[in-house]
């Protein structure tokens, strides 16, 4: 059906798909956080900077002396890294 | 077998430790429970066995499974470390780091294309100046598997030569 105001109708309608779909997106992120996944744009940057500071020896802290020694030390060196035992 | 890695890595270090190789150690009682000293009892040992002092950082797990091993109870070697006579008849309690999980600098080095557990003491893996895996070596003679070779690659910033980088792939 056709009215006068038609127009105004598109947008009503058009609005209530757009808060259909926010709500939508807000169930979706609920769901998503619950399960831990990554929503926002910038979380995979987070991610890829996590798995990256796993990319190198020399991000690695240790004990020695029981003391935390950092690896970041040797960063710039070829380093040899072995297991060892007394007996 | 183990015996080889001692004179072939003072040798290497001796040779290029100025040109930037660095030696890194964990003692580790996993295997066999042949570490069962303190980390200061098998840290003195590895001096005295490659014959000089390099960082030799305390007691880890490299296992993914945790391993049941006795070893000297730090309380006794605080009490005994001056008399090592004393020290052989010090009680053994159950040594917590054998049964610990795996250290994460393990699981690192562990990652894929050089992934496989630990299977002895002496499991060797040559690190490149910006901290990636390069090589992995099993606890044989680090000389008969090219180690030499791919240090003084890796020190140059060459690529290593394309033979297996996992001995046990």
């Amino acid at each position: 059906m056709l009215r006068d105001d038609g127009a105004d109708e598109v947008v009503e309608v058009v609005e209530d798909a757009t808060s259909t779909r926010r709500a939508a997106m807000v169930r979706v992120s609920a769901l998503a956080l619950t399960m831990g996944v990554p929503m926002r744009s910038n979380d995979w940057r987070a991610n890829a900077d996590s798995s990256s500071s796993l990319s190198s020896l020399y991000d690695f802290k240790v004990k020695q002396y029981g003391a935390e020694r950092d690896l970041r030390a040797f960063d710039g060196k070829v380093t040899l890294v072995m297991n060892v035992a007394s007996e | 077998m183990q015996n080889a890695n001692y004179p072939a890595i003072r040798k290497m270090y001796e040779k290029y430790h100025d040109d930037g190789f660095e030696l890194i150690a964990f003692p580790v009682n996993q295997f066999g429970c042949q570490g069962p000293g303190t980390s200061e009892m098998e840290r003195a040992y590895a001096f005295k066995k490659f014959g000089f002092e390099f960082p030799v950082m305390d007691k880890i797990a490299v296992k993914a499974k945790p391993v049941r091993c006795k070893g000297i109870d730090p309380a006794s070697y605080e009490e005994f470390k001056d008399d090592p006579d004393a020290m052989l008849t010090a009680p053994l309690v159950d040594d917590v780091t054998s049964s610990s999980p795996e250290s994460e600098v393990y699981t690192f080095l562990k990652q894929k294309p050089f992934d496989g557990e630990i299977e002895w003491n002496y499991v060797k893996f040559l690190v490149g100046r910006d901290g990636r895996v390069l090589r992995r070596y099993s606890p044989g003679d680090p000389l008969e598997q090219g180690l030499e070779e791919d240090l003084k690659r890796a020190l140059k910033g060459d690529a290593l030569s394309e033979k297996k980088r996992n001995p046990y792939l």
